[in-house]
């Protein structure tokens, strides 16, 4: 009985060192540039500002949502797309 | 809890998942009214199927290098998608809860937690488990049957579709996914208790229940939503509550996908031990895998997670690896009626012409399969990423298989590592 209870106690823990990793963003960047939502909300509407949502996998197809004038591109062809936005505007990228 | 009504529940609770909606949806955008009256098409020859292939007995389907192959397309088409499709269904339920019940709870964190909840559920209380099944698909059931109400009722704000003009090859080929539909369905078949009546019937009934669930919100999505939305939507059957119900048709359908992912992750661990246990049964595995039922629950648990965690979810691999899981369950379906076509004149009290009829029927039933998975394929963006997947993952369970099986034969185990009889 006893050794049932440690036996689910241990696999609680690890679920919940699991759960606790799914909710720690990953940063791939040493320094990366963020914004707070309300900061970005108050910039919605501005033509200096041009928000690319780059989400991918279940990420993108399960949501309902995008933010309000946001342009789709695809994470990998970053390539093809970085040089048509012009570097005088303020790019808001997202991915999750 | 009576074996047939979990049965029962774990058939339309897979024709309802988030899955299977999202490829109704997009068939529906493409294909129009033509794609629900495919999937009418397609329901005798999964009738068939669920009637005379019992796929949990332990009878030899081929024997030499052929079973092993067969059986490494089961193996990895069923232990693949239960991996990958619970990712997934896992994290879209995750999203459903964020954006349309809770925003302030992090999506994936609830994904961790249903997995958790199954996960302990059937780990502490397995005799409980099953009996979650008939209440998860009742719910996903009445949800999408009160839209399918309100859509018939409402007569404001409906909109006639237009069609979309496809080439006709790729209209043939969005006609094809009609077999994702259905396929995978015969997990239900061990999800029944051991020796309990062959759960063929049921599962014709389940299957026979929820098509005309799909083909009446088939209709009332066609009415409500134009087609090219229907096919540019990622969540189509959102999309369709919404337009029918607003935001409270969002809440019922986000409830119905919620409870019909946690069927299917529910219905993965219910049945995971016994796929394990046939796979001993025949030699393939190790004995005493199939005595700890825990086991394969707990390394299904973690696989889930681990995909989860490593970023799978929002990864586009993670649809090729369950559009490659599903092709081979196709496959393995078409090849075994080819088996049962092998062997017709097997004893039985049957007369022989109503043997040539059911040999008959199991050749048609293969070719309808196999053209059906080649179409599939052939039309595929990603095929040659598909096709390596599905190369990949049939080696590699195949040798699995081989190498358990020389390490682990026991006395008296089966020598063949097919799995299906009549």
């Amino acid at each position: 009985m006893r050794g049932n209870r440690i036996q689910l106690g241990i696999a609680v823990a690890i679920f919940a060192l699991l759960a606790s990793f799914s909710t720690t963003p990953v940063l791939y960047a040493a320094d990366p540039l963020r914004i707070e939502k309300n900061e970005l909300k108050e910039m919605l509407g501005s033509p200096s500002l041009v928000i690319i949502d780059a989400r991918a996998g279940r990420d993108w197809t399960s949501s309902e949502f995008k933010i309000k004038g946001a342009v789709r591109e695809e994470a990998e062809k970053v390539d093809q797309w970085a040089t048509k936005y012009a570097k005088d505007k303020t790019i808001v990228i997202y991915c999750a | 809890m009576p074996s047939h009504l979990v049965v029962l529940a774990t058939v339309l609770g897979f024709l309802l998942s988030p899955e299977t909606l999202v490829i109704l949806g997009t068939g529906l955008g493409r294909a129009g009214t033509a794609f629900p009256a495919a999937l009418v098409l397609c329901l005798p020859v999964y009738v068939f199927t669920a009637c005379k292939l019992d796929f949990s007995q332990a009878k030899p389907l081929a024997s030499g290098p052929g079973g092993f192959a067969l059986a490494g397309v089961a193996a990895c088409a069923r232990f693949g998608y239960a991996v990958c499709a619970s990712a997934g269904m896992l994290a879209s339920a995750g999203f459903v809860v964020n954006e349309v019940f809770f925003y302030w709870f992090p999506n994936f964190l609830f994904a961790h937690l249903l997995l958790l909840s199954l996960f302990v559920l059937n780990w502490r209380a397995p005799v409980q488990a099953p009996k979650l099944m008939p209440i998860l698909a009742g719910i996903a059931v009445s949800a999408v049957l009160l839209l399918i109400g309100a859509a018939l009722w409402q007569q404001e704000g409906k909109e006639i579709a237009n069609r979309l003009d496809l080439p006709p090859g790729l209209a043939l080929c969005s006609l094809a996914t009609t077999l994702f539909v259905f396929t995978g369905f015969d997990l239900a078949a061990f999800v029944r208790k051991k020796n309990a009546d062959p759960p063929g019937p049921r599962m014709a009934i389940g299957l026979g229940i929820g098509c005309l669930v799909l083909v009446a919100w088939s209709m009332a999505t066609v009415v409500w939503v134009p087609m090219e939305r229907l096919s540019q939507s990622t969540v189509p059957h959102l999309l369709a509550a919404r337009h029918i119900l607003g935001a409270p048709g969002a809440a019922i359908m986000g409830l119905a996908a919620v409870a019909a992912a946690a069927a299917m992750v529910n219905a993965f661990f219910l049945a995971i031990p016994q796929m394990v246990d046939q796979l001993a049964g025949q030699g393939s595995v190790p004995p005493a895998w199939a005595s700890r039922p825990a086991l394969p629950r707990f390394l299904l648990a973690g696989a889930v997670a681990a995909m989860l965690l490593s970023g799978m979810a929002g990864s586009p691999n993670l649809e090729i690896l369950i559009r490659g899981a599903l092709l081979l369950w196709i496959l393995y379906h078409g090849l075994a009626h080819l088996t049962r076509l092998r062997r017709p004149a097997e004893a039985g009290p049957h007369s022989i012409p109503a043997k040539r009829a059911t040999s008959l029927c199991h050749g048609g039933a293969a070719t309808f399969l196999i053209i059906g998975f080649g179409a599939i394929v052939s039309a595929d963006p990603d095929r040659d990423q598909l096709l390596a997947v599905m190369a990949i993952g049939v080696a590699a369970a195949g040798s699995a298989g081989f190498v358990l099986t020389r390490a682990g034969r026991r006395p008296g185990a089966a020598r063949d590592p097919g799995a299906l009889a009549d």
